[in-house]
């Protein structure tokens, strides 16, 4: 395109949308509305992504041990555990860190966790608390030495109990931790008597199993609701697009005829319109990045940390917009305003102008 | 040149406006096409610029044949056809220059030529004087010898003039008649679509009658039985 058709076919755009400025002001806002959902629900369903990967041992099992346990029936528990576990595909046991333990296996994906190691990683994990302090003066220093293996406390009145921690490759093949936990929930014990009991009761089994479906649903129900009114939006965007272009070719009937009759090109009549559908389609980009800026910066932020009540969770700042989202969001909404407006005026003239 | 071989054409409605039509227009020349309303002359002259297209026979303009063009071929046609309608089709808010340019800038003339150009045949029609003024500033004879320079400013090779002196005064249509002779002497093929009888006698040119959408007579002179 020679730069003068270029700059004339601009001119003509920009005074198609000027000339037009009610349908054209009336697609620029449909259009801003199907991008700004998209953007939203996109941001959103990201930023459940961050917030749920932020959080710690997420594919993790822990079967909490009853507190009046002896240490041969957590070992039998352990045993039992440790061949379901084997059954397993999705427990990775490949890494060689097994290390010798008296009297239970220990590796990286599946260890036991004992009262006295709870309360520790509890002090590191409070730590600058000053409740502590009290707290331990008052547990510390009553170990009791009659006891071996750090299996059940040697404190006196740990009110911690000892947990078996099973680290799955990853959560999402839920089917198969489902499968785990039933059978981990059917284990049995053998008590002083001789006779079985059921060991695990299914509130002691603790993982993110549940909520992982759970999230992983909404973030479906999300997902499917955003693309359906994705595609409302994108309708009622192409038609009234259509609307926009078909008045201005209206407008500019006697015009078209003159130009077709003194033998314009099919494209050099239908350019303009074309350019005025891209208009339309860049001016709405730009203004809903600006909107979904603002609604990531001031809102979205704000509701992540108020319903979460902390920042900590997965952070979000205005910076992560810019590193993470800017491009996407841009490059998606050019997408979007690009595609309607040419797809909508091109409809447009293969319906309105004849050859 | 322009070759009509057994050519019919009906619109999409049935109606039947051209039957088996036949007939041979050689370059340079002077053809008056006459008739009643209603006779299918209106319907001939879409054909040449293919308006519309035939229904069936051969049909030839220009070195293009118009029963089988290609759709992206018809702008290059139309470049060798200026076309003058009854009702001027000026835009009321460009200037006489402007109205002219605008022809030869939808085409992708370069503006140097534009601005050579368009005074050169403004001079042609008579209104050089005229070039800044609007269509409304205009008397009917004027508005329509714009439209002449506007058919005239692409070069082409035939003029086709649909009752060019339908819309004006009886005293203005001698000076638009001189203008198409002038025109033909350019070495341009020159159609003219018209019911003045007077005209027809005046000019001693080819003549071509049609009614019922069929040639009746084609013939110089004026000697026409109505
Ligand atoms: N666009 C059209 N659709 C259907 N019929 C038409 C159309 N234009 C003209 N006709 C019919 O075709 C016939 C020839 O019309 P036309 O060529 O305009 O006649 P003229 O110009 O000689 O008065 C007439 O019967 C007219 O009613
Ligand atoms: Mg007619």
């Amino acid at each position: 395109m020679k730069p003068s058709v270029f700059f004339y076919n601009l001119g003509q755009g920009f005074k198609g949308v000027a000339r037009n400025s009610v349908m054209s002001t009336a697609s620029i806002l449909v259009l801003i509305a199907c991008m700004i959902l998209v953007g939203t629900f996109f941001v959103v369903i990201d930023t459940i992504d961050r917030n749920f990967n932020a959080i710690d041992d997420l594919n993790v099992i822990e079967v909490m041990m009853d507190k009046d346990y002896s240490e041969s029936q957590i070992i039998e528990i352990g045993e039992k555990l440790s061949s379901i576990c084997n059954d397993s595909p999705i427990i990775d046991w490949s890494s060689d860190q097994w290390t010798d333990d008296i009297v239970i296996p220990k590796h990286e994906n599946f260890k036991y966790v004992s009262p006295d190691e709870h309360f520790e990683l509890f002090k590191d994990k409070y730590q600058n608390q000053p409740w502590l302090d009290a707290f331990t003066d008052e547990h510390e220093g009553d170990h009791d030495e009659g006891t071996h293996a750090g299996i059940t406390s040697s404190m006196q009145d740990n009110p911690l109990r000892g947990s078996f921690r099973i680290t799955f490759i990853n959560l999402s093949n839920f089917d198969e931790v489902v499968k785990v936990r039933n059978r981990i929930d059917s284990i049995t014990v053998t008590d002083a008597n001789g006779t079985e009991h059921d060991a695990i009761a299914t509130e002691d089994i603790k993982d993110y199993a549940e909520l992982y479906e759970n999230v992983m649903s909404i973030k479906n129900a999300l997902y499917v609701a955003g693309l359906w009114l994705m595609v409302i939006f994108l309708i009622i965007s192409l038609f009234v697009i259509m609307n926009t272009i078909k008045l201005g070719v209206f407008a500019r009937r006697n015009e078209i005829t003159f130009m077709r009759l003194c033998g314009a090109t099919k494209s050099f009549i239908r350019m303009p319109f074309i350019v005025e559908g891209v208009i339309i389609g860049t001016i709405s980009a730009a203004i809903s990045f600006g909107i979904e800026f603002y609604l990531y910066e001031y809102l979205l932020k704000g509701i992540v940390q108020s319903a979460t009540g902390t920042s900590g969770v997965a952070a979000i700042t205005a910076g992560d917009f810019w590193s993470d989202y800017a491009i996407l969001v841009g490059i998606g909404f050019l997408a979007i305003g690009l595609f309607a407006g040419i797809v909508s005026s091109s409809i447009s003239l293969k319906k309105y102008l004849k050859a | 040149m322009i070759k009509f071989e057994n050519v019919s054409m009906e619109y999409s409605n049935g109606t039947a406006a051209l039957n088996n039509v036949s007939l041979q227009i050689n370059d340079g020349e002077f053809v008056f096409i006459v008739g009643h309303s209603g006779a299918g002359k209106t319907t001939l002259t879409k054909l040449l610029i293919c308006e519309e297209r035939v229904s069936s026979g051969r049909l030839e303009v220009n070195g293009f044949r118009l029963d089988k063009i290609r759709s992206w071929k018809i702008s290059k046609l139309r470049r060798t056809m200026g076309v003058v309608f009854q009702d001027f089709k000026l835009f009321e808010k460009m200037t006489v220059y402007e109205n002219v340019a605008f022809a030869m800038r939808v085409v992708g003339a370069k503006p140097s030529l534009i601005k050579k150009r368009v005074p050169f045949f403004l001079d042609i029609v008579g209104l050089g004087h005229k070039s800044d003024s609007f269509p409304s500033e205009l008397s009917g004879g004027e508005k329509q010898r714009v439209a002449f320079a506007r058919a005239l400013v692409n070069n082409p090779d035939t003029i086709i003039a649909d009752e060019p002196t339908g819309n004006v005064d009886v005293d203005l249509t001698e000076g638009i008649m001189e203008l198409l002779v002038k025109i033909n002497k350019l070495g341009k093929t020159v159609l003219v679509v018209t019911h003045d009888m007077n005209i027809i006698e005046q000019y001693k040119k080819r003549v071509i009658r049609i009614e019922g959408g069929s040639i009746v007579s084609d013939q110089i002179g004026g000697e026409i039985a109505e």
